[in-house]
């Protein structure tokens, strides 16, 4: 196998980077959803943080990804749902910091993975 | 009081009422009791409802499974027949989440669109299940009259009012969803009382029940079957080609598909975060095809990046997906 050029980087991170990282992360999603679930639960995971339907559908596989990801965004970066669905709310469950580092990597991660499919698409196609 | 009532076990399932909480309940039934008494029996609760994650969050219309006090037995009448759902078994936790209606209109549009939702992708199809799920609890309504019929509680005429409006209902709510479930049977046929001697008399409605559990968990379960399959439609194509150049193709297609389709349920999950918006089911269908366009267009992507660039790395060889895929 022979790289040569900058688009076969290109190529190489769109088929092969980007669907292994996003599984990694999927995987780390759940690990960390597992542990925050059983702190935030108790306290967050009802009206008026969360709507009855979205208590329901949020209990179980696939959407409780979705129930993960807030908690790992609160956790990471608290500002952003301080603003909104946790409005006002001061977190009671202080976090590990390194809980809180890997939720920010997380997101981070996961930003970073969202923002380079339409560079690289855009890079190929410029550069093909 | 609804309760389906084995006397062997004095157990209840008790349907929640607006305003009622785990105290309120244990109080109806057990009177005064010390904290440690009513810890032990909210424990007890908890155990036998494994929806139950939360003891302070319980919901209208939400089953629980209580172990009463004998007082509260059924009568004697309902000794010759005792209708009983166990509720431990996984496909009737279907039966304990929170019942919520659908407005009419929300109910004909999902009817109407069920098909072009089943083949929108996870998202999409996970609303199919959301169907199934709140609409269960309805079947069990027919076991739970039919429970009160026998125990004198409701006359025959009664009893066969309530569950006609009940099938009616059932009918209306599940619309084209039916086919999938009993295909061309009448409900009211399928949902009936067992006249059959040495046969339970809910057989049928448990039945009933249990095939809407699975095909609740089916159709949960449908996004992956369908990335699942694509990837072995994927994994046959390339069983079925002898060229190499084409073998590598198709997996760098379906690779690029699956990456674009990750990374947009990567940024509609973030998205749904931080604006904290409810995912209705017009939102999960905009999901699933905007998925579904996403992985087409970066698997067309990835092909063509290929092949532009004289198919220099053999995938096949370096993943040994040709010696998987045979």
């Amino acid at each position: 196998m022979q790289i040569t050029s900058f688009i076969d980087i290109l190529g190489l991170v769109l088929i092969a980077g980007l669907p292994i990282t996003l599984i990694f992360l999927i995987v780390v999603q759940h690990i960390l959803g597992f542990v925050l679930s059983k702190n935030y639960d108790a306290t967050y995971f009802k009206e008026p943080y969360f709507t009855n339907g979205e208590v329901e559908s949020y209990s179980s596989w696939p959407l409780s990804l979705l129930r993960y990801a807030t908690y790992i965004v609160f956790t990471g970066f608290p500002k952003i749902l301080l603003k909104r669905r946790f409005k006002g709310h001061a977190s009671q469950f202080i976090p590990n910091l390194y809980i809180k580092l890997i939720c920010q990597l997380w997101v981070i991660s996961l930003v970073i993975c969202i923002l380079s499919l339409p560079v690289i698409l855009l890079s190929m196609f410029i550069l093909s | 009081m609804h309760g389906l009532q084995p006397l062997s076990s004095d157990t209840v399932l008790y349907r929640v009422k607006p305003g009622d909480s785990l105290n309120k309940i244990i109080n109806h039934y057990f009177g005064t009791v010390t904290l440690q008494k009513r810890n032990e029996l909210i424990d007890d609760i908890v155990r036998k409802n494994s929806a139950l994650k939360n003891p302070n969050v319980i919901y209208p219309n939400q089953l629980l499974q209580i172990d009463i006090p004998p007082q509260y037995c059924a009568s004697p009448l309902a000794n010759k027949i005792t209708p009983f759902i166990n509720m431990d078994k996984g496909h009737l936790k279907s039966l304990q989440n929170q019942y919520r209606a659908a407005n009419p209109k929300e109910r004909s549009l999902l009817s109407a669109l069920t098909p072009v939702m089943l083949g929108a992708g996870a998202a999409s199809v996970t609303m199919v299940d959301k169907t199934f799920k709140t609409n269960t609890p309805l079947v069990a309504n027919i076991a739970e009259i039919y429970n009160d019929f026998k125990s004198g509680k409701i006359t025959k005429g009664q009893y066969d009012g309530q569950r006609k409006k009940i099938i009616s209902k059932l009918k209306a709510k599940l619309g084209p969803t039916n086919l999938l479930l009993n295909g061309t049977k009448p409900l009211n046929e399928v949902i009936r009382i067992s006249r059959k001697k040495g046969k339970k008399p809910t057989k049928n409605i448990a039945q009933q029940v249990k095939r809407m559990g699975k095909l609740s968990k089916l159709a949960t379960r449908g996004g992956v079957l369908l990335s699942v399959a694509g990837l072995g439609v994927s994994c046959y194509a390339i069983a079925n080609t002898d060229e190499k150049t084409k073998k590598n193709e198709i997996l760098v297609e379906s690779l690029g598909g699956l990456a674009g389709g990750l990374v947009y349920g990567a940024a509609a999950t973030l998205t749904i975060v931080i604006m904290a918006t409810p995912v209705g089911w017009v939102g999960a269908l905009v999901i699933g095809i905007g998925g579904a366009l996403t992985g087409a267009g970066t698997g067309y992507a990835a092909k063509n990046w290929y092949t532009t660039n004289g198919n220099k790395i053999d995938f096949a060889r370096i993943t040994k997906v040709d010696q998987l895929c045979r």
